[in-house]
C-alpha cells in the first residue's frame, strides 16, 4: 500500500512532465523548465528529451522528503510483522517521526556521496582505454554497480536509526561495519533486487535510441515503467534487508 | 481515515488536472502543432529512406499528415511558432509531391502558400524559387521566367559581395536560357534577356572587382558566350577570370574549359595541348588531371597520331581506375582510335569493353547501339541484326538493375531508338508505352508523346497520331515544342 502509494504519486509526476504544456501545469512548468534547460526545452520533442534528467532531480527531491518516510515505514511494518507483531500501517508511520530528521541527515549525506561518485567516476573512467574501446554502455553498467556497492554501505542506516534509536554519523558507522562483516550478503541484498529495474532505467536513458526507433513518449512510458517495477524491488529490497537487519542482531 | 482522506484530496487533484488539460493557451497549441508536424516528418522520413521504392501508401500517409495540421489550424494565429510550422509543412507536401515526379501537385501546393503568404520573407523567396524550377520542369516557361523574375526583383541586392548568394545571381543567365529554349521563333527575346544578363554582370564586375561576387559574375558572362557560342570572348573571359583569381579553388577547371574551348571551339589543337600540358604540371593531383590527359589524347586523335593518342588511352586508365566516366570515355575513344585506323575487329573489342566494364556510365549505353548502326551501314544487315538483339538484352538487364532511374530511362529510350532503326513499330510502339513506368516523369511523358505519335504516322495511323499529339499540347501548353507539333497536325490533318 505504501509503495503503491509512493509509485502513484511518482507516475503523476512523471504525467505531469509528459503535459507540462497543458494547464494547470504549464502556468509553472513552462517557464521552470525554459529557466533549467533553457527554451528549447519547451519544444516537442526536446521535452521528452530532459524529461528523464526533470524527472531525476524531482524525484530526489521526493525520495528525501518523503522517500525516508516510506522506506522508514516499511522498515517499521516488516520489524513488526517478523516479531509476530500486528501489522498496522498508521502505527508504522507514526514510529518514523521521532528518527525523521536523523533518516533525513543520513539521506543527505548518501546522496551527497552518490551524486559525488557520478560526477567523479565517468571521467576517471574515460581514461581507462578499456572502457573507450567498448563504448558507453560498458561504462554504465560499471558506473551502475559500483553506486550499488556504495549504496550497499549504506543499506542499514533506517534500521538503525528507527530499531535501535541511533544518531546519524553512529548509524553510518554500524551500517559500515555490518557492511564489512557480511559484505557478500549484503552486496546481494542490494543488488539483486535492483537487477531487475536496471534493464529499464537504462533503457529510459537512451532518449536517443526511444526517439529515433519508437516516439518521445515512449521515454515516459519506460520511466512509468520503472516507477512500477521499483514498487516489487523496493518491497522485496526493504523487506529482505530488515530480515537480515535482525538475524544479524539475534546472531 | 486520514489516509482515506489523503487519497480523496489525490483523486480530486487528479480530476481536475485532467479537466484543466483539456482547457487550452496559446503555448499548448503551440505544443499540439509542433507535436503533429513531428509526427509528419516521422511519416516523411520513412519515405526519405528511399524515395523510390516508397510506397504509394507512405507517401499518402505523409502528405495526409502535413495536409491535417493545415486544415485543424488554417486560420491565422498570431503565434510565429505555429505560422512558422505551417509554412514547413507547405514545403515538406510540395518536397513529398516532388518526389513523386508530381509536379503540378507540387505547383498547386506553391500556389496556396502565395496565396495564404503574399509577403512571406522567411520561406516566401524559397517558394518563389521552387514554383519557378517546378513549372520549368513542366515546361510552363512563362510562369517559370515570371517566378525567377519575382525572386530576383525582390533579392538582387548584394549585401556582401564577399559572399554572393549564388542562386539569386544566376538568375538572369538561368531566365535566358529558358527563353532560348522556346526555339527559333523566340530568338530575339532571347537574345534581349541575354543582353540583359550580360550587362548585369558586368555592372557587378566593376562595382565589387576582386570580389567572390565579381569572380561568380565573371563566370556567368563566359557562360553567356558559350551559349552564343563565342568561344574567342569565352576563352578571353574565362583567361581574365585564371589571371585575377589564380587562388581559386575553380581555376583548374576553368582552364581545362579553355582548353576544351582551344581544341573543339576554335579548332586549335596547338594551343589546347599546350593548356592541357600546362595543367597536368600544375595540376598532378587534382581530379581534373584526368580530364586533362584524356584532352590531350583527343587532341592528338583529331590531328590523327593514333598510336600516341592510343597510348595515352591506356595511360588514363590505368592510372586513374576510380574514375569510371574518365575511363569509359578513354575506352570508347580509344575503340574510335581503332575504328578510324580502319582495325574493325579490334575496334569492336574496346566496344564491347566499353559495355562490358562501364555499363552505368554515358559512354557504356552508347556502345552497344553504336555496334548495331556501324553493321548496318556497312551494310552487314545479318550482324547488325544480332549486335540490336544483344544490345536490348543489355538494355533490358540495366532496366531491371537500376528500376526508376535516369539511367534505366535512358537505356529504354535506346531500345526504342533500335526499333525505330529497325522500322520494328510493333515493338518500338510497345517500348514507348514502357517508357512512362520504367522512368516516371514529365520528361518521359513528352518523350512518349512524340515517338508515339512518330511511329503511328511511319504505319500511316494518321487518326491516332493527331489523338496523341493534341493530348500532348492539353498537358504541357507552353511546351516549346509545341509549335512544332502544331504543324504536324495540321500537315496530318491535311493527309486526311
Amino acid at each position: 500500500m505504501l509503495f503503491f502509494g509512493y509509485a502513484l504519486l511518482q507516475i503523476l509526476v512523471v504525467i505531469a512532465l509528459m503535459f507540462f504544456a497543458y494547464p494547470p501545469f504549464s502556468s509553472f512548468m513552462v517557464p521552470l523548465m525554459i529557466k533549467v534547460f533553457g527554451e528549447p526545452a519547451v519544444h516537442y520533442p526536446n521535452n521528452f528529451m530532459v524529461l528523464p534528467s526533470m524527472y531525476f532531480w524531482i524525484n530526489l527531491i521526493f525520495s528525501g522528503f518523503l522517500g525516508t518516510i516510506i522506506i522508514g515505514g516499511a522498515t517499521n511494518l516488516f520489524s513488526l510483522k517478523y516479531s509476530d507483531k500486528p501489522v498496522v500501517l498508521s502505527k508504522g508511520i507514526a514510529k518514523v517521526w521521532p528518527g525523521y530528521a536523523t533518516l533525513l541527515l543520513v539521506w543527505v549525506i548518501e546522496t551527497a556521496v552518490l551524486l559525488g561518485l557520478f560526477e567523479v567516476f565517468p571521467p576517471l573512467l574515460n581514461k581507462i582505454a578499456f572502457f573507450s574501446n567498448y563504448g558507453p554502455l560498458m561504462k554504465q553498467m560499471v558506473i551502475t554497480i559500483v553506486a550499488l556497492v556504495v549504496g550497499s554501505l549504506f543499506v542499514y542506516t533506517t534500521a538503525l536509526v528507527l530499531l535501535e534509536r541511533r544518531g546519524a554519523f553512529s548509524a553510518i558507522a554500524q551500517s559500515f561495519k555490518l557492511f564489512g562483516k557480511y559484505p557478500v550478503a549484503t552486496v546481494l541484498l542490494m543488488v539483486v533486487p535492483n537487477f531487475v529495474k536496471l534493464p529499464i532505467d537504462m533503457l529510459a536513458s537512451k532518449t536517443d535510441f526511444l526517439i529515433r526507433k519508437f516516439n518521445p513518449e515512449t521515454i515516459a512510458f519506460s520511466i512509468i515503467l520503472g516507477v512500477l517495477v521499483s514498487v516489487f524491488t523496493n518491497f522485496v529490497l526493504i523487506g529482505t534487508v530488515t530480515r537480515y537487519f535482525m538475524f544479524t542482531r539475534e546472531v | 481515515m486520514r489516509y482515506c482522506q489523503f487519497y480523496k484530496a489525490l483523486l480530486w487533484s487528479v480530476c481536475l488536472s485532467v479537466l484543466l488539460i483539456g482547457c487550452e493557451t496559446q503555448f499548448t497549441r503551440q505544443y499540439k502543432v509542433e507535436r503533429e508536424f513531428y509526427r509528419a516528418r516521422k511519416l516523411q522520413e520513412s519515405v526519405m529512406l528511399n524515395p523510390k521504392i516508397a510506397d504509394q501508401l507512405a507517401y499518402q500517409n505523409a502528405i495526409g499528415a502535413y495536409e491535417a495540421i493545415l486544415q485543424k489550424y488554417a486560420s491565422n494565429s498570431y503565434n510565429t511558432s505555429i505560422e512558422a510550422v505551417k509554412k514547413q509543412c507547405y514545403v515538406a507536401i510540395s518536397e513529398l509531391w516532388l518526389l513523386q515526379s508530381e509536379n503540378e501537385k507540387a505547383i498547386e501546393v506553391y500556389e496556396r502558400f502565395l496565396k495564404k503568404y503574399p509577403n512571406d520573407k522567411d520561406v516566401g523567396p524559397l517558394i518563389h524559387f521552387a514554383n519557378a524550377r517546378s513549372n520549368e520542369q513542366i515546361f510552363n516557361i512563362d510562369k517559370a521566367i515570371s517566378e525567377y523574375q519575382t525572386v530576383f526583383d525582390n533579392h538582387s541586392e548584394i549585401a556582401d559581395p564577399e559572399s554572393p548568394k549564388v542562386s539569386v545571381l544566376n538568375l538572369p543567365l538561368r531566365m535566358a536560357r529558358l527563353e532560348r529554349g522556346r526555339g527559333s521563333k523566340n530568338q530575339g527575346k532571347s537574345y534581349g534577356y541575354y543582353r540583359e544578363a550580360l550587362n548585369y554582370y558586368s555592372s557587378l564586375e566593376k562595382q565589387f572587382p576582386g570580389t567572390p561576387t565579381a569572380f561568380a559574375a565573371g563566370y556567368y558572362s563566359a557562360s553567356i558566350y558559350l551559349d552564343q557560342q563565342q568561344w574567342q570572348d569565352a576563352v578571353t573571359t574565362f583567361s581574365k577570370l585564371i589571371k585575377g583569381f589564380p587562388d581559386r579553388g575553380e581555376v583548374p577547371q576553368l582552364m581545362l574549359t579553355v582548353a576544351s574551348l582551344y581544341s573543339d571551339g576554335l579548332r586549335d589543337a596547338v594551343k589546347a595541348g599546350r593548356i592541357y600540358d600546362q595543367i597536368i604540371q600544375k595540376f598532378p593531383e587534382h581530379v581534373v588531371e584526368g580530364y586533362a590527359h584524356l584532352g590531350k589524347a583527343r587532341t592528338l586523335q583529331n590531328t590523327k597520331k593514333y598510336k600516341q593518342a592510343i597510348e595515352k588511352m591506356k595511360f588514363i586508365i590505368d592510372r586513374f581506375p576510380q574514375n569510371v566516366t574518365l575511363c569509359a570515355s578513354a575506352q570508347l575513344s580509344m575503340a574510335h582510335c581503332y575504328e578510324e585506323q580502319g582495325d574493325w575487329q579490334r575496334a569492336l573489342v574496346e566496344y564491347k569493353w566499353v559495355y562490358e566494364n562501364y555499363s552505368t556510365t554515358a559512354q557504356g549505353l552508347f556502345a552497344p547501339t553504336y555496334i548495331g548502326q556501324t553493321y548496318r551501314e556497312r551494310g552487314e544487315g545479318r550482324l547488325a541484326k544480332t549486335a540490336f538483339r544483344d544490345a536490348v538484352d543489355f538494355y533490358q538487364r540495366i532496366i531491371k538493375k537500376y528500376p526508376k532511374t535516369t539511367l534505366a530511362g535512358t537505356a529504354q529510350e535506346y531500345v526504342i531508338n533500335i526499333y525505330l532503326i529497325q522500322e520494328d513499330w510493333k515493338n518500338a510502339e510497345k517500348a514507348v508505352e514502357a517508357l512512362e513506368t520504367i522512368y516516371p516523369g514529365s520528361r518521359s511523358k513528352i518523350n512518349t508523346a512524340l515517338l508515339k505519335g512518330k511511329i503511328y504516322e511511319n504505319i500511316h495511323s494518321v487518326d491516332q497520331a493527331i489523338d496523341v499529339y493534341k493530348q500532348l499540347i492539353s498537358e504541357f501548353p507552353s511546351h516549346p515544342i509545341l509549335s512544332e507539333v502544331r504543324d504536324k497536325i495540321g500537315s496530318l490533318q491535311r493527309l486526311r
